[in-house]
Order: C-alpha cells, then structure tokens, then sequence
C-alpha cells in the first residue's frame, strides 16, 4: 500500500537565498571548465542539483487535457 | 518529501514489498541524476523471468493501480496505471541492447525518503535514447548530455 503523504516542508527564505547562493559560487567555478555550455542551461542543473531528491519536481500533470503545475 | 518524490518513493517500496529487483530508467533517472527534465512515468527494467512477470500483478495491487497491460508489439514492456502517473516495466533490456545486469553495474543506488533505489547511470540513459532514436528522446538529449558535462565537472 501507498504510505500517507507527510506535508512538504516549505524552505524558508533564508533556505532560498542560501541555496541561491551556493549555485552562484558553484557556477562561477564551472562556468570557465565548460565554455561551450549555455550560462542559463547551466545555472537550470545546477537549481535541479542543489535542490535535495525529495524536494524535486519530476512529473508533467494533465488535468482536463492541459498541462498544470 | 514533494508529492512527485512521495510517488517514487512509492513504487520503490512496493517493489521492495514484492521482492522484484529493478533498476530506475528514462527521464526519471535523469532527473534523480540532477537533469532538469519533466516526465508523464516512470520507467523501470527488471530481469525478463516468469516469476518476474507474475509479481506485476502483486506490484499493481501494492501500488493500487490497475493491472499491467501491454504497452505495444514492438517492445517487451507492461504498463500499471497509477492514481497520479504510471509505471512501465520493461523486461531485460533497454533501446542499445543494454540489460538489466549492465544498467545496474553501472548504475548508482539512492536514497529517496525511506527507501534505496537502483538508478541507471546518465552514460546509460543517453546510450539508450540515442539509440531508440524517437523524437522524443533525441530532443532530451542535448540537456541530458549537458548534465552529465556537469556532473563530470563536479567530480560525480
């Protein structure tokens, strides 16, 4: 059986602003080690890979034929 | 736990439940390897046995979805249909002829929640969806080529 679902904890926007941070510093250090990569594709792996497992998006929903957050 | 990390961690568990070994694969896998990518499934492979295929039937009733249905003639594949998304379950290989053995050689185990999931490497996921070839899988290609890029950049 599905266990129940615990409520997502919302980061807090200290949690935000650290997290913004840390990719900022981490793409400043890889953007010269990939020259080729576009800066805002970069920056959009590193949010996915900064942001813990649990906390990622990972599916499209449909609802009544459209796509929906 | 996000509701889409609540899901997989679901099918994890009933996986474990049911005693089928499987390996995480499509865009799934990918985005557990950090791609900033979106998926409609998740995509699994697990060894082709007859066992293995009358655990699906158990796997569905774990996961309370609908019982496997096969998804085309052309590939060796079963769909369970989930409350929220759904699950398809491709037996011994995917596209490039890689196996079940090889994916989960190379691949890495992860934690999600409460459970360790068997997730096929990048290098993997980007062999297969170059050689399936479909326009859907060509058009991920560049961005899952960029993330492995930069996991190798990061020394993962």
């Amino acid at each position: 059986m599905p266990k129940p679902r615990s409520k997502p904890r919302k980061p807090s926007r200290r949690d935000l602003n650290r997290l913004v941070a840390e990719i900022a510093k981490e793409q400043a250090r890889l953007q010269p080690l990939l020259p080729n990569m576009d800066p805002h594709d970069l920056n959009l792996i590193l949010s996915r890979m900064f942001r813990p497992v649990e906390q990622r998006r990972y599916f499209i929903r449909l609802r009544e034929g459209m796509y929906v957050r | 736990m996000s509701v889409d990390a609540d899901i997989i961690e679901s099918i994890v568990a009933a996986l474990h439940a049911v005693k089928l070994e499987a390996v995480i694969v499509g865009n799934t896998a990918s985005a557990l390897h950090g791609a900033p990518v979106l998926t409609e499934d998740v995509d699994i492979v697990v060894r082709d046995t007859p066992l293995n295929r009358k655990k699906l039937v158990r796997l569905a009733e774990a996961l309370g979805g609908a019982n496997p249905t096969d998804i085309s003639d052309l590939i060796s594949a079963k769909r369970i249909m989930l409350p929220e998304s759904y699950l398809d379950v491709i037996f011994g290989k995917i596209g490039g002829g890689i196996r079940f053995e090889t994916l989960r050689a190379h691949g890495t185990r992860m934690k999600i929640g409460s459970v360790f999931a068997d997730v096929a490497s990048l290098e993997d996921i980007i062999k297969s969806k170059r050689a399936a070839g479909r326009k859907k899988d060509l058009a991920v290609l560049p961005i899952l080529e960029d993330t492995l890029a930069v996991n190798k950049a990061r020394g993962r």
